[in-house]
């Protein structure tokens, strides 16, 4: 049976070593919790720190919008030749100012649609948080087997936390 | 940049700005709704009712006060975007306290640009045709057309701004949301989207705006020069130039930037954060402000010095019509001063770190780039090839009406996007800050 | 797969013809005699009952927005007592590369297979490009929705709509004669005669100093008088190609060397 277990840190630099020393035990999940982001300092709690996910649903989605654009400018007015101005019917400057726009508009969007897939919001079932971990709180949350829970809880308070909260897994 | 402020501090003081209000600010709220539907709303119904005639447009002269305000607000809101994703990627420190204001005032600025669309239509109940999408119409619209090009960028610019700000805002929202109630805790917990702080969120979080930061500064570049192009791409002499694209991004980053420092200094004034927003951040807005006015000068007097070169007869009389015309020639005498003459204070150290020299500054700042969109199109289309056909252009009172109902819709829109959602970032804040360390702040 | 990109790039080429008609049907044009007129705007008399054009008053008329698709512009050259006058009925010049086509966001005026610059009322939402970008001003907008007093709601051409407020619009080179002639002679199975179709101002000067025609047909009046050396064209240098041809003035001594059109 797996608990959750979070404890508060006024301080970012307890937290850190709190959270390097229960490493040790076998635990199953473990996640910092901050108002702010904590790039540098985190670097060895955070394995994902050197990925950068976002930049291919950027990449596609820019070049999705380009071709879309380009095919939209040229596409419909072949649908539809009306000629208008002495010009032809497929006009190359107006097409490359549509599809850079279309290029940006697709790649604001997949960004965002990879930013909400990525970094997995939306929760579907309630998570474990605390309020003040928004606030000025910095946290570590663990997922442990109930029997390490003493020892863990017993770092996290030698460790320096302010509060700890356990939470049951309702799976 | 060292604060003597806490994040809890941080945060008390953004909840005391946005739920706490005091009679007076309620006061002026409905003092300044009640100008913008009397001064913008009621005039633009009876125009739709009566006719675009009852506007001073004639002959000639068909683009006139609406088009002056379109450009405008277009301007005013690129210098959000500035500040938001520019200073971001040059990793400018001090943007941090204001970007979220100018965030919003780029929004509020597009919505009134797309407004002024809608008042200069003929037939504005038929507005969406410019839209292309599968209709039994079976007519797509013209590509050709820079009105085309205005319908993208301009979309393409709101969507992406709506986005950025809302995108930047989860965390904040996430943290507020257990100290506020009733509708505003149901919004921010809507809206928050469960957000924790996690690693892995943060860390998206900070990779996902450096890209959004990346694609917004070539589209705001991008949605002026479009903008321009709507009179350079045609044949009217005094428009047909290349060097408006250029100018007026410059314009409207620099007319922008004036509009960013009206804000916030209001902002300052009315909620006390002078902790926040400190003389150092006027200083360097200062420099920011003197930098755009000499290059807005430059482009100026380029524009008008090859004008003059050209010496085509049409553009000469473009050239007198606009410098020595008494009607005209006194507007470009204050541009000039405004523009150009009154920042060159902003040299001077104790001009820039003063809140009330900026803000006067900026006010002649303002009115100096709202009268260079006047000059530009008024001076212009008026005196088009065919000297029968030329006529002057007086605007009626309907276009001056809509046209001080746009500053009053606008404050009103500002006035309760402060009282929604947080107006200074607290995540930014909070990194400005430091992260608390055993030693006391780092 | 190399022959199926030929054959698509072919079929692509037809759309970056520019104008994408290789020939027009018609060309319909107009040849203005400027020595014959003598500024008596019967043509916009003419023009007015003819197209459904409203009388705007007075006050509307002092801020320029009188509604003549076709107007005399007078140019008075000298002092006196050596003044001339110069009467130029102008008029839209149905530009062949025309500055309107290209700023209209919704196909509202566009060039069809006459070689006629036409405006689709229904279409129109009064974005005012296409007015600004004209060189000539000849576009006129319905600032209001006119109303024809009794009698003269009865004086309305049938063959025309009234057009509402909020749409442009412009000559048309009386559009529905012009359809009329190519039915009627459809119907009789031959081809458009010269001279049989005339638009209203054409077809009511006085003096003879319009005529109007088809430039592809050789044997037509408009194609001997194009060919005239008094021949030029409004503003020209901005290349978008009108079909109203202007013939100069001859001046004192026979000749219209020295008669100078605008010059950019």
């Amino acid at each position: 049976m797996t608990q959750t277990v979070i404890g508060l840190f006024p301080r970012m630099d307890t937290m850190l070593t709190s959270a390097r020393r229960v490493r040790i035990y076998d635990i199953e999940e473990i996640t910092l919790l901050s108002p702010v982001p904590l790039e540098e300092e985190a670097e060895d709690l955070l394995p994902e720190k050197k990925k950068d996910p976002v930049r291919f649903y950027t990449f596609f989605g820019s070049l999705t919008g380009l071709f879309a654009g380009a095919l939209f400018a040229v596409g419909v007015s072949i649908l539809y030749p009306l000629p208008r101005g002495g010009r032809p019917i497929a006009v190359i400057p107006p097409t490359l100012i549509i599809s850079f726009e279309t290029l940006i508009l697709f790649g604001v969007l997949a960004t965002f649609g990879g930013f909400l897939l990525l970094s997995g919001l939306i929760p579907t079932k309630k998570r474990p948080w605390h309020n003040r971990i928004g606030e000025d709180r910095f946290a570590v949350l663990i997922r442990v087997k109930e029997e390490q829970m003493t020892a863990i809880e017993e770092v996290l308070r030698e460790g320096g936390a302010e509060e700890i909260i356990r939470f049951e897994d309702n799976d | 940049m060292k604060h003597h402020l806490t994040y809890k501090g941080v945060h008390e003081d953004v909840l005391r700005m946005i739920t706490r209000t005091g009679p007076a600010y309620y006061v002026v709220l409905v003092i300044v709704l009640f100008c913008a539907i009397a001064l913008y709303f009621l005039p633009w119904f009876y125009q739709i009712h009566t006719g675009q005639g009852v506007t001073g447009l004639n002959s000639p002269s068909y683009w006139g006060l609406y088009l002056v305000n379109f450009i405008f607000w277009v301007g005013v809101a690129h210098a959000g975007t500035l500040i938001s994703a520019m200073l971001y990627i040059t990793e400018t420190p001090w943007r941090r306290a204001i970007h979220r204001s100018a965030e919003a005032m780029t929004l509020f600025a597009l919505l009134m640009a797309v407004s002024f669309i809608l008042v200069h239509m003929g037939r504005v109940w038929n507005f969406y045709w410019v839209f292309p999408y599968p209709n039994q119409r079976t007519l797509w619209t013209s590509f050709i057309s820079p009105l085309m090009f205005d319908v993208f960028a301009i979309n393409t610019y709101f969507i992406s701004s709506l986005i950025f700000l809302y995108f930047g805002m989860i965390p904040d929202m996430a943290s507020l949301q257990h100290r506020v109630t009733g509708w505003r805790k149901r919004l921010y917990t809507a809206l928050s989207l469960g957000w924790r702080g996690t690693g892995r969120e943060w860390h998206i979080w900070g990779k996902a705006y450096m890209l959004f930061s990346v694609l917004i500064i070539p589209l705001v570049v991008s949605v002026h020069s479009v903008v321009s192009w709507d009179f350079a791409l045609g044949i009217i002499p005094g428009l047909m130039k290349t060097i408006f694209a250029p100018y007026f991004v410059t314009g409207a980053l620099f007319s922008g930037f004036a509009g960013v420092v009206l804000l916030v200094s209001l902002i300052r004034w009315i909620f006390h954060t002078e902790s926040y927003i400190t003389e150092r951040h006027y200083d360097r807005i200062g420099i920011m402000l003197l930098v755009l006015s000499l290059i807005w000068s430059y482009l100026t007097a380029l524009e008008t010095i090859t004008g003059l070169h050209a010496e085509t007869s049409f553009e000469m009389e473009h050239l007198r019509y606009k410098f020595l015309t008494p009607r005209f020639s006194y507007p470009v005498g204050f541009m000039i001063f405004a523009n150009t003459i009154l920042p060159l204070a902003l040299v001077v150290r104790r001009v820039r770190s003063s809140v009330a020299g900026q803000f006067i500054i900026s006010l002649f700042i303002i009115a100096g780039m709202w009268l260079e969109r006047y000059l530009i199109i008024l001076t212009a289309v008026p005196r088009k090839y065919l000297p029968y056909a030329w006529h002057d252009y007086y605007p009626s009172w309907v276009e001056i009406s809509i046209t001080a109902g746009a500053f009053f819709l606008f404050v009103a829109l500002f006035m309760l996007f402060m009282k929604v959602f947080p107006v200074i970032s607290l995540t930014e804040m909070k990194e400005d800050i430091g992260l608390p360390t055993a030693e006391g702040e780092r | 797969m190399g022959k199926l990109l030929e054959r698509l790039l072919e079929r692509f080429h037809i759309y970056r013809i520019p104008g994408y008609y290789g020939k027009y049907d018609h060309q319909w044009t107009i040849v203005i005699d400027l020595d014959q007129c003598d500024g008596c705007e019967a043509c916009v008399i003419a023009c007015h009952a003819e197209n459904n054009l409203p009388i705007v008053g007075e006050k509307e008329c002092a801020n320029n927005r009188a509604f003549n698709w076709i107007r005399i512009e007078r140019y008075v050259e000298g002092e006196y007592p050596d003044v001339r006058v110069k009467f130029i009925p102008v008029l839209c010049q149905q530009c062949g590369r025309a500055r309107c086509e290209v700023g209209c966001p919704t196909y509202a005026t566009y060039h069809n297979q006459d070689g006629l610059n036409v405006q689709v009322y229904n279409r129109c939402i009064g974005t005012f490009t296409c007015a600004s970008y004209c060189p000539y001003d000849v576009r006129h907008f319905n600032w209001f929705s006119y109303q024809w007093d009794t009698p003269l709601d009865q004086q309305l051409n049938p063959d025309l709509t009234v057009r509402e407020k909020g749409v442009m619009e412009k000559c048309t080179f009386c559009i529905q004669r012009i359809r009329d002639g190519k039915e009627r002679a459809k119907d009789e199975g031959r081809g458009v005669r010269d001279g049989e179709i005339l638009p209203a101002c054409v077809q009511t000067c006085p003096t003879g100093a319009m005529t109007f025609g088809d430039l592809n047909d050789p044997e037509s009046r408009v194609s001997r008088l194009a060919k005239d050396p008094r021949r030029y064209r409004l503003f020209e240098d901005l290349n978008t190609e009108p079909s109203v041809i202007y013939l100069k003035r001859v001046m004192e001594g026979g000749s219209s060397k020295d008669e100078a059109p605008f010059n950019l």
